[in-house]
């Protein structure tokens, strides 16, 4: 019986390829940089830089990996897309999450819409590497 | 909502397209549609809250 191989050979990335699409997630824009999409990069720092900016400033919740529920499971998830502006917030938090006041709630939203927003950027970083390579 | 409206639809319109003007129109269209699908929403589930 035969075996189907899901990725052939011609699929696979180069290791730099491989390094554009970790430096993606890292620092949103830095992987379209090395892929030489300066413009797109540009945009995509600014972009998500923006939305999870805002969301810090709007003391939005920066959920933890033992957040406890699946809620807070899922808020770390979609968060930690962001890559350093995630573990920035982290680590600057002076004041923690103010989520009685509305701001809060909002600053919630924008900060999981960055890492969401940044996970996309990451597939298109792959989609390049990958016409790229071929 | 308009901030975040604003910037989600540079950022498609920038995967989206290659050129300005057309990442330029793209992001016009976007946002309108953001803003008015939103509203609609809104307005939808209004009865809701009585």
């Amino acid at each position: 019986m035969s075996q189907t191989n899901i990725t052939s050979e011609s699929d696979a990335l180069t290791p730099a390829g491989y390094a554009a699409i970790l430096a993606a997630w890292l620092v949103p824009g830095i992987g379209h940089l090395l892929l030489k999409h300066r413009g797109r990069a540009a945009i995509i720092f600014l972009c998500v830089g923006g939305l999870a900016v805002a969301g810090y400033a709007m003391r939005g919740h920066v959920y933890a990996m033992r957040g406890g529920d699946m809620f807070a499971f899922m808020g770390h998830l979609a968060e930690i897309g962001s890559g350093a502006f995630y573990f920035l917030a982290r680590l600057l938090e002076p004041h923690g999450a103010d989520t009685a006041r509305v701001a809060g709630v909002y600053g919630t939203r924008f900060l999981a819409m960055a890492g969401l927003l940044n996970f996309l950027c990451v597939l298109d970083a792959w989609g390049i590497a990958r016409a790229e390579k071929n | 909502m308009l901030l975040c409206a604003a910037l989600i639809s540079v950022a498609f319109a920038a995967l989206s397209q290659t050129t300005a003007g057309k990442r330029f129109s793209r992001a016009l269209l976007y946002f309108v549609l953001f803003v008015v699908i939103s509203v609609a929403i809104g307005w939808l589930m209004y009865p809701f809250s009585q």
